[in-house]
């Protein structure tokens, strides 16, 4: 609760307040909370470096983005949708030179093997959760790493609770689709 | 339905995200139950998860990553926040001491350019005056402020489009002379067409008279230059309009013909002024002393405490939020002291209705649930500019060097309500109503289905039309009155379908009564609602049964049947006894009125209403009056 209302104080200074205060009230906010942006960040990018960039420019977009807060909204919704965006598009970038590079070369097929060994079944269930897309791997980090609330999700994903639950059927029968290896396409967002 | 692995793998995931739905839970269990394969695969996917999160804690920030995002903070455009002016004509860069601008667009120009150019470059402006800003003198402020703000105060000046002051032409705006408002205090006459009062608080003011007159000539004369900005840039540009000071400490602007309020609102803030915000408690009962209120845009009245339970003073802050049921809402942060009282006022006052008055009308209700010292969300019925004019209303302002306030004498805008005075006893009006307008009758409706009950070909009875025109269904009520203290809700509210159709065809009841909907037809109806306010429905009623429900908020509700379309009927939720539905000859009583003056309401389920903001009916004491109302 403390730590609120210190976000929210941090956060009425760099809505409002002189280039000084700002630069201070966005030093707090980083201190306060870049283990846990760096964390999603790197687990989303899947690369700690790509990570450390992604955090610099999370905290920039925040600090450019100040005219767009409004007092009384939540912080973590919202810090964590500007990250979200920024390694999604690092990701997207990546993602299009990679094309680029590999476009002559063929896609390797991915073969499932059935195995019934508990470990070998965990090692399987993390290849498919990170066989997910991206913005489905960022909406179950922001509901089971980071313990968001449905409310809060729904706030840093700008849709209503109920679309937040449909997007996380989804995302659990993609991943029950991975798992089985008869994942077709890419699955609905909701 | 057999559940297959593959989804009970899925939900299995669900219930780690603590997402899954009740009847999934269900067959998630049954499937466990049989499938051994699957309950082994359960810890396997709570691991991989756990792992995830394991995964995640344990990379921490780089140390310097502060470093390197104050590094760019520099290169940030925000935080070089310069506005560029550019020659309209030339489009060469142009600096703000040299700017003129078109005295009807305020479009930026070089002052030779705009000579050479003849007219203002703007496309679609003709006008041919300039006029370039020149900076106020400050009148001394009585306290020493933060250099910020005068900072502030300048580049307002400068940078604020509507602060150019005539000076190389005479104001474009007409001017007609109008009569003096009367001074604050005094009853407002009619002499005053419209009027905005600026009031400086007193403690700001100089006491030496000379000097106190010096300030105030300053600030007339910058609100005359905001009023003729204000009226020349809208499509308010005909209106007239005077501005005095007085030796009072009162800035009066006369505007002919008045405004409404929301272009009020605008030209308040405009003027950099702050509504007047107070708070009462609602009176529960009639005893003692009490204020009586008009609502915001209504004739509803309030009945309120005389003491103030919050002031402008108490306010540091006002802003947009949400409310918890998100809809639209302003937030006022309070003052450390006025926090604090307000606290202490509040804590006695639990469960208790506070109306919010923004300018002497009541703009909110809201029940205290909690008694809360720091933060008062206020949630009301508000659009989108209604938020926005009262959170420039009500925010302190530092645009002008005085600390000022408005106070809206407005006739017609603002208005004493009627002080209920029931002591002569109270009087009753009754009346017919009749349908003038040419309408065309409904036709007869050919019956689909259950003829035997229905019969062959339906009667339509949403207008029933005597032969002398008189008009029968038509509820006619008081608008605005507010629920009275003493009123005997008790009896028994039904309506029934009988031969497909609703009877009464129009029932009235007070809110939060039961109401009974029968089926005394030997078929099924199936009753849906039509209505905003309370909980919509739709069921089946079997024959022979019926259905309750209770309504608390007052509307008109709309009945249908879902298997005989043709069917129709209303409900009319009352907030208080004064209404009343008119009988085959169109007549109609409303007994017991308290002396006052009311609009008289008339809505037909087709027709609409008759009048719409409704007649205007005195009600004198002990007397009948009589109103005729056409359609």
């Amino acid at each position: 609760m403390a730590e609120r209302a210190s976000d929210d104080r941090a956060l009425a200074a760099l809505a409002h307040g002189t280039r000084e205060d700002r630069e201070r009230a966005l030093e707090t906010l980083h201190e306060r909370h870049k283990d846990e942006v760096h964390g999603f960040l790197a687990r989303l990018l899947r690369d700690p470096s790509l990570a450390d960039d992604a955090l610099q420019e999370t905290f920039l977009q925040l600090y450019r983005s100040f005219d767009r807060f409004e007092p009384g909204q939540p912080f973590r919704p919202w810090i964590f949708k500007i990250a979200r965006n920024a390694a999604l598009k690092t990701l997207r970038t990546r993602k299009k030179e990679e094309n680029l590079a590999t476009k002559a070369r063929p896609k390797s097929g991915r073969n499932v093997v059935e195995t019934t060994a508990t470990n070998e079944s965990r090692e399987r269930a993390r290849e498919a959760l990170e066989a997910l897309p991206d913005e489905t791997r960022a909406l179950l980090l922001q509901r089971h790493v980071l313990d968001m609330k449905l409310e809060d999700l729904a706030e840093s994903f700008a849709v209503t609770e109920r679309t937040i639950r449909n997007r996380l059927h989804a995302a659990a029968e993609a991943f029950a689709a991975t798992f089985f290896g008869t994942r077709t396409g890419e699955p609905r967002g909701d | 339905m057999e559940t297959s692995c593959q989804e009970a793998t899925a939900l299995l995931l669900e219930r780690t995200l603590s997402v899954l739905e009740d009847d999934a839970r269900v067959r998630l269990d049954e499937h466990l139950r049989i499938c051994e394969a699957c309950r082994e695969r359960a810890p396997a996917i709570d691991g991989a998860l756990e792992d995830w999160k394991s995964a995640a804690t344990e990379k921490p920030a780089p140390a310097d990553s502060w470093e390197r995002i104050r590094a760019h903070l520099g290169d940030d455009p925000a935080s070089q926040v310069r506005v560029v002016l550019v020659c309209t004509w030339c489009k060469g860069g142009l600096e703000r001491n040299e700017a003129a601008y078109c005295a009807t667009c305020l479009a930026p120009c070089h002052a030779d350019c705009f000579a050479t150019h003849g007219r203002c470059p703007a496309p679609g402006c003709e006008e041919t005056r300039v006029v370039q800003p020149r900076t106020l003198a400050r009148p001394r402020p009585a306290q020493p402020r933060p250099p910020r703000r005068v900072g502030w105060f300048v580049a307002a000046l400068v940078l604020g489009t509507g602060v150019a002051v005539a000076a190389l032409a005479p104001p474009p705006h007409p001017r007609r002379e109008l009569p003096v408002p009367s001074p604050l205090g005094k009853t407002n006459g009619a002499s005053v067409p419209a009027c905005l009062r600026v009031s400086p608080s007193s403690i700001h003011l100089p006491e030496e008279p000379s000097e106190r007159s010096f300030v105030m000539e300053k600030l007339r004369r910058a609100v005359e230059d905001r009023v003729t900005n204000f009226l020349s840039e809208t499509r308010y540009r005909d209106h007239a309009f005077s501005v005095f000071a007085d030796s009072d400490g009162t800035i009066a602007v006369a505007i002919d013909p008045p405004l409404d309020e929301s272009p009020l609102d605008r030209l308040r803030d405009d003027l950099g002024v702050r509504g007047d915000l107070r708070c009462h408690f609602v009176k529960e009962d009639a005893s003692g002393p009490g204020i009586d209120r008009f609502e915001r845009g209504t004739d509803k009245v309030f009945h309120l405490q005389p003491e103030t339970a919050l002031a402008n003073e108490d306010v540091e802050r006002a802003y947009e939020t949400m409310s918890s049921s998100g809809t639209r809402a302003i937030g006022l942060k309070l003052t450390a002291e006025g926090g604090a009282r307000f606290h202490e006022t509040t804590r006695g006052n639990l469960g208790r209705k506070l109306a919010i008055l923004i300018d002497g009308q009541v703009v909110s209700t809201p029940v205290i649930r909690s008694a809360n010292g720091e933060e008062l969300v206020i949630e009301g019925r508000f659009t989108e500019e209604d938020v926005h004019a009262l959170v420039g209303a009500l925010s302190p302002k530092d645009r002008y060097p005085l600390w000022v306030w408005v106070q809206r004498e407005t006739p017609g805008v603002f208005r004493e309500a009627p002080v209920s005075n029931t002591d002569a006893g109270p009087g009753s009006l009754s009346g017919r109503v009749f349908l003038k307008a040419h309408v065309e009758r409904p036709a007869p409706v050919a019956v689909a289905k259950d003829h035997e009950v229905c019969g062959a070909v339906y009667r339509d009875e949403s207008l029933v039309v005597a032969e002398d025109g008189a008009l029968a269904n038509v509820v006619v009520y008081l608008r605005g009155v507010p629920t009275p203290t003493t009123w005997d809700r008790r009896g028994t509210y039904r309506i029934d379908q009988k031969e497909c159709r609703f009877t009464p065809r129009i029932l009235l009841v007070p809110e939060g009564e039961k109401v009974t909907i029968g089926n005394s037809d030997p078929i099924c109806h199936d009753v849906k609602s039509n209505c905003v306010a309370n909980p919509i429905f739709n069921e089946l009623v079997s024959a022979g049964r019926a259905l309750t429900r209770t309504f608390a908020k007052a509307e008109f509700v709309r009945l249908g049947c879902a298997v005989h379309p043709f069917m129709g009927g209303t409900i009319v939720v009352m907030e208080h006894p004064w209404y009343a539905v008119t009988s085959a000859s169109g007549a109609f009583t409303l007994p017991d009125i308290p002396p006052g003056t009311y609009q008289v309401m008339a809505w037909h389920e087709t027709l609409g209403k008759a009048v719409k903001r409704g007649t205007t009916v005195t009600i004198t004491p002990g007397a009948r009056a009589s109103l005729d109302i056409a359609f």
